[in-house]
């Protein structure tokens, strides 16, 4: 008896502890947003200038580095090793989690310039008011200084200005301009994914038996055959196809054409973000409509029919998925 | 209003818009449906969502509300009581859904079901341009809803997320396929294209072949 009268008067005290942790909980995320509120309008020249650093330092640089790439709960690891001689790039990239794969590259030629390293360096002109390229579509923010690999870095923000596009938190070698981590961020705030070098060796001599293949069943990447542009405007497509809706500041950056897969491809670039546009003959497999996604990449497939041959076209790209469904479904043959 | 329950979802909400919505709640069903789908669409866009939603908010106000009072002897919880009522229905209701959550993962795999993904979810909510918070992103290394030990290392493969024209009866592992092949191929072209170079292959999961 007097043991229930006793757990009857618990109950006041427990509901009580409950909503002072409540309470707590609360003040605590009031706190972290009043902290986080507190960047102002700002000027955007020296992030912009990191920025340019950073796409110099990544293609012109020789180093040799292990990376984690993180997204939902799960962590890979591997290790990159880029050598630039003769104005060409080298790089090797080899798993070190998992199974093991390697991807290579050899020979890009580093002084040939695309659309996106244009755009990123500021030299295409989007709007006509814009300031800096980035400006009409992402706000830059130099937010400190952090470590990454054992090295001081400085981390710039780039927040988009629509709903159409990801952002980014990206933290630059304060000696090199490297680009050490980067993590993709969505809308809401969610983190997507994380690339972060946890060991990274600058300017060190690259032996060229790195970069060649252990494996035999390695991948080699593509060299670029798009256009090196010279001037100062985008590249345009004259091809077979045609892209109703694009969102504000993307532009082409490259296009491919595959006979023996019946494939056209183009690629999309607003400088950071890259999506590509893949047509494909489809007259076997007849894909449906189909979203999905990996990570921060999303991919949509839709049909177009038309009244001869039809086809299955594909968006994929580190983009939100509405904007990739809407580019997928405005898709048109100009025949 | 509605704005201010979405910033509390979100926890971004200011002192202010807390004590305004926590005020209002109580009495307005439109509100606390607005609180509901929130964190359903928060759930959804963070795919913590469990196969078979339970709502039991509604039954434990009730019982609650017949509780007896004791509010008699603290006079000061006459002011706190509708508030605490909310929160701890609130609190029990999300310990549920957890619960039913935990027991539905097991046996499911890679696929999420096409039924529990509000795709439209993600361009129903307003586009906020602010700052991402400061010092630190917060990133979710631990995934709890899915079996960690067996899923650490490896990337799952795709996901597919929903198949808009379900009536097509192409094999799920054809389309899986030729999404990989999609995704490699953009691999390729985004190490072309970014600033990040060969870092783009990090995110194919299986042997490429040529």
């Amino acid at each position: 008896m007097g043991k229930y009268s006793g757990g009857c008067r618990l109950v006041y005290p427990f509901i009580q502890r409950a909503l002072l942790v409540q309470v707590v909980l609360l003040s605590m995320l009031i706190s972290a947003t009043a902290q986080s509120d507190e960047s102002g309008p700002v000027d955007m020249a020296p992030a912009y200038l990191l920025l340019q650093r950073m796409a110099d330092a990544n293609k012109q640089l020789s180093y040799r580095g292990t990376f984690t790439y993180e997204y939902g709960g799960s962590i890979k690891t591997a290790k990159l090793a880029h050598m630039v001689k003769d104005g060409r790039e080298y790089e090797r990239l080899t798993h070190l989690s998992g199974p093991s794969r390697e991807v290579i590259r050899r020979g890009n030629d580093i002084d040939c310039q695309r659309a996106g390293d244009k755009l990123l360096r500021g030299m295409i002109r989007l709007g006509v008011n814009s300031q800096s390229p980035f400006s009409d579509y992402y706000d830059l923010y130099i937010k400190g200084e952090n470590r990454v690999a054992g090295r001081p870095v400085t981390v710039v923000h780039v927040v988009p200005r629509d709903q159409f596009r990801y952002g980014y938190a990206l933290s630059l070698d304060n000696d090199t301009g490297l680009l050490l981590q980067t993590i993709l961020i969505g809308q809401g705030k969610k983190v997507l994914e994380r690339f972060q070098f946890v060991d990274i060796h600058v300017g060190v001599l690259i032996d060229e038996s790195e970069l060649l293949p252990a494996e035999s069943d390695h991948y080699v990447a593509k060299l670029d055959h798009s256009p090196c542009i010279e001037d100062t405007e985008a590249p345009r497509y004259k091809g077979d196809w045609a892209v109703g809706w694009l969102p504000p500041g993307f532009v082409l950056t490259g296009e491919q054409k595959d006979q023996a897969l019946q494939r056209t491809t183009l690629i999309f670039t607003d400088g950071l973000a890259v999506f590509s546009v893949f047509v494909d003959n489809d007259q076997q497999l007849r894909m449906p409509e189909v979203q999905a996604q990996r990570g921060a990449t999303v991919a949509f497939l839709t049909r177009y029919e038309s009244d001869g041959p039809n086809y299955s076209v594909g968006v994929v790209g580190e983009i939100p998925p509405a904007t990739a469904r809407r580019v997928a479904q405005s898709v048109r043959s100009r025949g | 209003m509605m704005e201010s329950v979405s910033a509390m979802v979100d926890g971004e909400a200011n002192e202010l818009e807390f004590r305004r919505v926590l005020k209002e709640i109580v009495d307005n069903d439109e509100l606390r449906h607005a609180w509901q789908r929130y964190h359903l669409v928060s759930a959804s866009l963070k795919r913590e969502l469990p196969n078979h939603m339970v709502d039991l908010s509604d039954s434990i106000r009730a019982a609650i509300d017949e509780e007896p009072s004791h509010a008699k002897k603290f006079p000061l919880h006459t002011i706190v009581k509708p508030l605490g009522r909310f929160a701890i229905a609130a609190s029990v209701a999300a310990i549920a859904v957890v619960g039913v959550q935990q027991y539905q993962q097991q046996g499911q795999e890679n696929l999420v079901p096409v039924a529990a993904v509000d795709v439209a979810a993600e361009e129903d909510e307003p586009f906020v341009h602010r700052p991402f918070p400061n010092p630190q992103v917060p990133f979710r290394t631990v995934n709890a809803t899915k079996g960690a030990a067996t899923d650490t290392s490896e990337p799952r493969p795709v996901i597919i997320l929903q198949k808009v024209s379900p009536e097509n009866q192409l094999d799920q592992r054809v389309i899986q396929s030729r999404l990989n092949e999609l995704m490699l191929q953009h691999a390729d072209n985004a190490a072309l294209n970014t600033y990040q170079g060969m870092m783009p292959f990090a995110r194919i999961p299986q042997a490429p072949k040529e």
